[in-house]
């Protein structure tokens, strides 16, 4: 079914469209939690509770011409909230590497709340992507969206793992540059 | 803002990129998924970990095996614990990676080559030429660069490997770039496979599901079967269904640099393989596999199963400039039992875990090593120290 046809369903509040975008999105989301929890029983508690929050963010949000990015990125974030809550998970040890990575790209950590807006933020890191080529802007945002293994990116994308580590190395260097240069203070 | 709130506010990237980034994938370096799926189904790559205990695949779950015996012959029972090691992704510094890690690019005749394992001398031909070798330092920002010896190996063909020389030891060197051979006839020519890929531990399929390992007393028949299919067409297409029965093989070949990939026969005709980094996939027609299943099945025995490697997990109790100790009292049911195992410093793929990396003393550790325990219980062949973390009733050993 059509993504915009799901999204009415939503706003109409037929339970159907549950159904719809478990057919339709289901194992994608499913394996976005999967490789965030490394665990297929948290992975489908993820994504029913994605469907869950849909059904409370539609409406307001109409998300018709971006669904499954709208669907993934509560996935995401459930995923990541079940990392940092179910020690049982041993999780915690990989969010610690891939935060220590990204305090890497903030030119002055601190312990103080964000200091800009998310609209703000979002135009600061878009921008930035916006500067890769893209295969450097898919390696980055494979292991800091998606939370991916630096061995799976590798074999996602037929590189070595040291190619990914080094353009990932270059790319945090890179994004850390750009917030300096243009004036970010996170 | 610190960077676990910054990994949060990746959420913030526009949807638009992150569809992209979810669609697109590389002309894949060992298939798809289905591919990866053998190979870590693949007896030959299950990377059996004892002491500790369990088996580590390049997915976990990890299995318990509460108890069992370490290669040397030396008996341990461990507690009903789980360890599960992932993948590392340590960056190391210039001085601190072996040579091969160090010099890991050559430009041969237009082509890139990217260095991999050690090649036995025995197996060097003659010399091609003097070229440069490249690597790069990620922490000064800096290239390398100097001029080693290329050679010829025994039986293969330069455009797809050669041996490069460098500290007085031979490294194979592989093509990087995707150039898969028509048929399985140049796969054969290019590299003598029935002399430089001997085919004596496999492990039967059926799917999934391990139906036993065997070792075969010759294989020269399955060759003969190989070069009388010569036209088997390349397939493009590697991500197959695994119904079925089928064959793997270790593949481990002196002469190509190539410890336990896996080449494999399925009874629905095809040889799968992936012993030159990418997936190759030839169809030999079902005639040709049933000869090799009906002598395979004639002509082996029964045998264990054979471990990609071995892990040895305990508490590093002392650290001295020629060796360290791990003592293994923390998993032992008795901690009486435990014994503490001497791992000497002379690799600095040991050593920079300790000088680089900081493990130390009173830190858990998990060693991996493939070769055996000799008197006076010292881990031969070891090549990795991880730090792992003790919760419960598992090990994990974060990457």
């Amino acid at each position: 079914m059509d993504d915009s046809k799901i999204v009415e369903l939503y706003l109409s509040r037929d339970e159907a469209a549950i159904k719809h975008t478990s057919e339709k999105y289901g194992s994608r989301l499913r394996s976005l939690a999967d490789g965030i929890v490394n665990d297929r029983q948290t992975a489908e508690e993820c994504e029913n509770d994605t469907y869950l929050e849909a059904w409370r963010a539609i409406p307001p949000h109409e998300p018709r011409s971006y669904l499954y990015a709208f669907l993934a990125r509560i996935t995401r974030h459930i995923s990541l909230n079940c990392c940092r809550n179910r020690r049982r998970l041993k999780r915690s040890a990989f969010l610690c590497e891939l935060s220590a990575e990204l305090e890497q790209c903030i030119p002055a950590p601190d312990d103080v709340e964000c200091r800009i807006d998310d609209m703000a933020l979002g135009e600061a890191i878009n921008g930035f992507l916006g500067s890769l080529s893209e295969e450097k802007r898919n390696l980055f945002i494979r292991r800091y969206w998606y939370l991916d293994s630096i061995a799976h990116i590798s074999k996602r994308f037929a590189l070595s793992e040291s190619k990914v580590k080094t353009t990932l190395f270059r790319c945090r260097s890179r994004l850390r540059e750009y917030l300096e240069r243009e004036g970010y203070i996170l | 803002m610190r960077g676990n709130t910054l990994l949060d506010k990746m959420a913030l990237i526009d949807p638009a990129y992150v569809e992209a980034a979810d669609v697109t994938t590389a002309k894949a370096k060992n298939g798809g998924s289905a591919w990866l799926k053998w190979t870590a189904a693949a007896a030959v790559l299950t990377l059996a970990v004892f002491a500790g205990s369990m088996l580590l695949r390049p997915n976990p779950p990890a299995l318990t095996m509460p108890e069992g015996t370490l290669p040397g012959g030396i008996t341990r029972k461990y507690r009903d614990i789980t360890i599960t090691k992932n993948e590392s992704a340590i960056v190391w510094p210039w001085e601190y990676r072996t040579i091969s890690e160090q010099y890991t690019t050559l430009v041969l005749n237009g082509e890139e080559f990217h260095s991999g394992r050690p090649v036995d001398a025995s197996c060097i031909g003659s010399m091609i030429g003097r070229y440069d070798v490249k690597g790069f330092d990620i922490y000064t920002d800096q290239e390398h660069q100097m001029t080693a010896e290329v050679y010829r190996i025994n039986g293969v063909s330069e455009r797809g490997l050669v041996a490069v020389k460098l500290d007085g030891d031979f490294y194979v060197f592989h093509r990087g770039s995707y150039a898969p051979p028509m048929n399985l006839g140049e796969l054969l020519d290019d590299y003598t496979l029935e002399q430089t890929l001997p085919l004596e531990q496999f492990t039967a399929y059926d799917g999934y599901e391990e139906n036993g390992s065997f070792r075969l007393t010759d294989d020269s028949y399955i060759w003969e079967v190989l070069h009388s299919c010569r036209n088997a067409a390349f397939v493009e297409n590697d991500s197959r269904s695994q119904d079925g029965r089928s064959l793997s093989f270790t593949a481990t070949s002196d002469a190509l640099g190539v410890y336990k990939s896996v080449f494999r026969i399925t009874e629905d005709g095809y040889i799968w393989t992936n012993i030159f980094d990418y997936a190759y996939v030839f169809r030999i027609g079902e005639e040709a596999a049933e000869q090799i299943f009906t002598y395979a099945a004639e002509n082996s025995t029964a045998s264990a199963p054979e471990a990609y490697a071995f892990s040895l997990t305990g508490i590093l109790t002392e650290i001295t400039d020629e060796y360290i100790l791990v003592d293994d009292s923390v998993l032992c049911v008795d901690e009486r039992d435990g014994i503490p195992f001497k791992i000497y410093l002379d690799d600095i793929r040991i050593r920079r875990h300790i000088e680089f990396e900081g493990i130390t003393v009173g830190d858990l550790v998990v060693v991996s090593f493939t070769g055996s325990i000799q008197e006076g219980n010292v881990v031969e062949g070891a090549y990795s120290l991880s730090r792992g973390y003790l919760s419960g009733d598992g090990v994990s050993v974060p990457e």
